[in-house]
């Protein structure tokens, strides 16, 4: 009924406002797509997990199956810095948890995460850790010292 | 990544059956609308399901690939041997009015989704571990749930995360995160791939079950417009990329809301209402925004169906809120850091009104910033009422009821920013943006049922000939009722 009653001028309307919003959405998709194309360019491990993934891969190999494992950085966690370091850290790591080492960490094993080189024997051993293997990239596999 | 799509088919062949089996016998055409419709909303259930049998089988200690596997193979041939049993025949249906240019709608539909499908795989080569939430929450519990009898504790642990703000969530819904499990548990390799996967998967489905629905309760070309509108969205489609839970808990509140608004004209059935609960609870099975949709959607069901009726959707429901449920009080530990310890301090946040101000500035943005200015999806929308028409006042009186789990869903999170101690413009900004991709398909679906579906500005190609051959009939009746006898 409304068909044959759609005056041709209501037609057109619906046929110019239907073709423009298929072709409108066409368009925002394509721009889209180009936009997440340029992302895709200027990709740059903005959060550093794919390096994370890289550094810390043999050092997750290393550890026993299950259990918390301590960790010991350079960086802190409250810095811009020192918090995705340790989530990416996390997120490798997993399903371990990962533990801070503090004064009251009582982990076997722990995992150094440095930004830069420093002494990392010095800082297990303040920490009450030895180091088991200095795996390159910052990454120190360490060990609870027995007394 | 295969491997990872693979994986899925188990839990969408049993949404599927489960879809099926409760949804009353539906005549539709066009049959491709059906499966669309049929396939989308039966892998929002299939995934839920497997997501709650993947985290019940590690709770029960058994949650091993064979395991696993197992229970996936017994629900699916129970499932399939009811199919069976049921002997469900849909009828034929008239074909509905169609519009002369449906062929362009389906057309820019299937480049629209090729630039779609594109642009996910833009997005994810561009970052396959996905954004900050997804490594720093979601993936990371799914990897605590994969790792076995020892480890799935950590997911809901106190001190995971470092006791972090803002990273540190003990209590948080599990579906995302138990599903990407599952897919590493079978799959056997906790790579990237497995959770981009999903993301694709929900993400599709949201849009096909959009267009499925309303090619249900509207027409085929109303689903083709809203599906078009849902993909020129930016805000909906960048997110598929972040495997966040945003777009799968999109997919359950617009299947709880179709699902809705088809059982008045079905008279409420049962089945429907279970389908209906099912999905409003695993909504709050996702995210915590779920619980509050969840509590909506019921009211709103006991309003409109009352009693019994509305028992059928708490049925359907049950299994997630139990599981919620189970989550927040026994075993998640600690609690979220982010809600005011005293009435005094509530009170404080709520008598502010530069709060209230900065609030309502941040929502009208997250609405601007939904897409392009050129190609806005409310532009779309406006475009569309002033070429279609809109519904009479009487008919969006009897469908606005729909609106109302969204618009409280959003009316709570604005609750929520107004007291939350945690520094406001940091919470708007990490957050705001997502609140309107949950509910922007379900949105779409309110809108578009208030709109007139196009009709055809020409006649239908079908209809000349017939035209033709009937002016032809009466045409020989004439001359042989003329011809001397």
């Amino acid at each position: 009924m409304s068909r044959k009653k759609t005056a041709p001028a209501a037609g057109a309307r619906v046929l110019i406002g239907v073709l423009a919003v298929a072709i409108l959405a066409v368009l925002a998709s394509l721009n889209s797509y180009q936009g997440s194309a340029d992302e895709r360019r200027q990709a740059r491990d903005r959060y550093g997990v794919e390096s994370a993934l890289l550094r810390l891969a043999a050092a997750s190999r290393r550890l026993p199956p299950a259990g918390a494992v301590g960790y010991l950085s350079d960086l802190q966690l409250s810095d811009q810095a020192g918090t995705p370091a340790f989530l990416a850290a996390q997120y490798v790591l997993a399903p371990h948890l990962l533990v801070p080492v503090d004064a009251h960490a009582s982990t076997e094993w722990a995992v150094g995460n440095f930004s830069r080189p420093v002494d990392f024997a010095a800082v297990g051993a303040r920490a009450g850790y030895t180091m088991v293997t200095d795996m390159g990239n910052g990454v120190v596999l360490y060990r609870k010292a027995t007394p | 990544m295969t491997a990872a799509f693979l994986a899925t088919l188990p839990a969408i062949a049993l949404g599927w059956m489960a879809v099926r089996l409760l949804l009353p016998a539906i005549a539709w055409k066009p049959a491709w609308m059906r499966w669309l419709f049929e396939l989308s909303l039966g892998t929002a259930v299939g995934l839920g399901l497997t997501s709650c049998f993947c985290f019940v089988l590690r709770l029960a200690g058994a949650g091993g690939r064979g395991p696993v596997l197992a229970l996936d193979a017994a629900t699916l041939a129970g499932a399939a041997w009811l199919y069976v049993r049921s002997r469900r025949k849909e009828g034929d249906a008239p074909t509905p009015p169609g519009f002369s240019f449906s062929w362009v709608l389906r057309t820019a539909m299937a480049v629209a989704l090729m630039l779609f499908a594109l642009d996910m795989n833009e997005s994810i080569a561009a970052n396959p571990q996905g954004e900050w939430d997804a490594w720093a929450i979601w993936n990371v519990k799914a990897k605590f749930l994969a790792g076995g009898a020892d480890t799935w504790r950590n997911a809901v642990a106190a001190d995971a995360a470092a006791k972090m703000f803002g990273a540190s969530h003990p209590g948080y819904p599990l579906l995302v995160s138990a599903s990407v499990a599952r897919v590493w548990t079978l799959t056997g390799d906790p790579s990237s791939e497995a959770p981009a996967a999903l993301g694709v998967v929900f993400a599709l489905a949201a849009a096909g079950l959009l267009a499925g629905a309303l090619a249900l309760v509207r027409t085929e070309t109303a689903g083709l417009l809203a599906m078009l509108v849902l993909v020129a969205t930016g805000a909906f489609t960048s997110q598929v990329g972040f495997q966040y839970a945003d777009i799968p808990l999109s997919l359950y509140i617009l299947a709880t809301v179709a699902l809705l608004a088809y059982a008045p004209a079905a008279n409420w059935p049962p089945g429907l209402l279970v389908l209906a609960g099912l999905c409003a609870g695993f909504a709050a099975w996702t995210k915590n925004e779920g619980l509050p949709f969840l509590l909506l959607a019921a009211l709103v069901v006991l309003w409109r169906a009352r009693g019994r009726r509305a028992a059928w959707m708490a049925l359907g429901a049950a299994p997630a809120v139990l599981l919620v449920a189970a989550l927040k009080l026994f075993l998640a530990h600690g609690t979220e850091a982010m809600f005011p310890r005293t009435a005094a301090e509530t009170a404080a946040k709520l008598a502010d009104p530069a709060r209230w101000l900065q609030i309502a500035a941040a929502f009208a943005k997250m609405i601007l910033d939904l897409g392009v200015p050129w190609a806005h999806p409310v532009l779309l929308l406006a475009v569309l009422a002033v070429a279609l028409g809109v519904v009479s006042k009487k008919e969006a009186a009897s469908r606005l009821w729909l609106a109302l789990p969204l618009a409280g869903l959003l009316a709570a999170d604005f609750a929520i920013y107004l007291i939350t101690t945690a520094d406001l413009t940091w919470h708007l900004g990490t957050s705001v943006n997502r609140l309107i991709v949950q509910v922007w398909p379900a949105t779409l679906f309110v809108a578009f049922l208030l709109i007139q579906p196009p009709a055809s500005p020409l006649p239908e190609p079908v209809a000349a000939p017939a035209a033709r051959r009937s002016d032809r009939r009466e045409q020989r009746r004439l001359k042989r009722s003329a011809e001397p006898r």
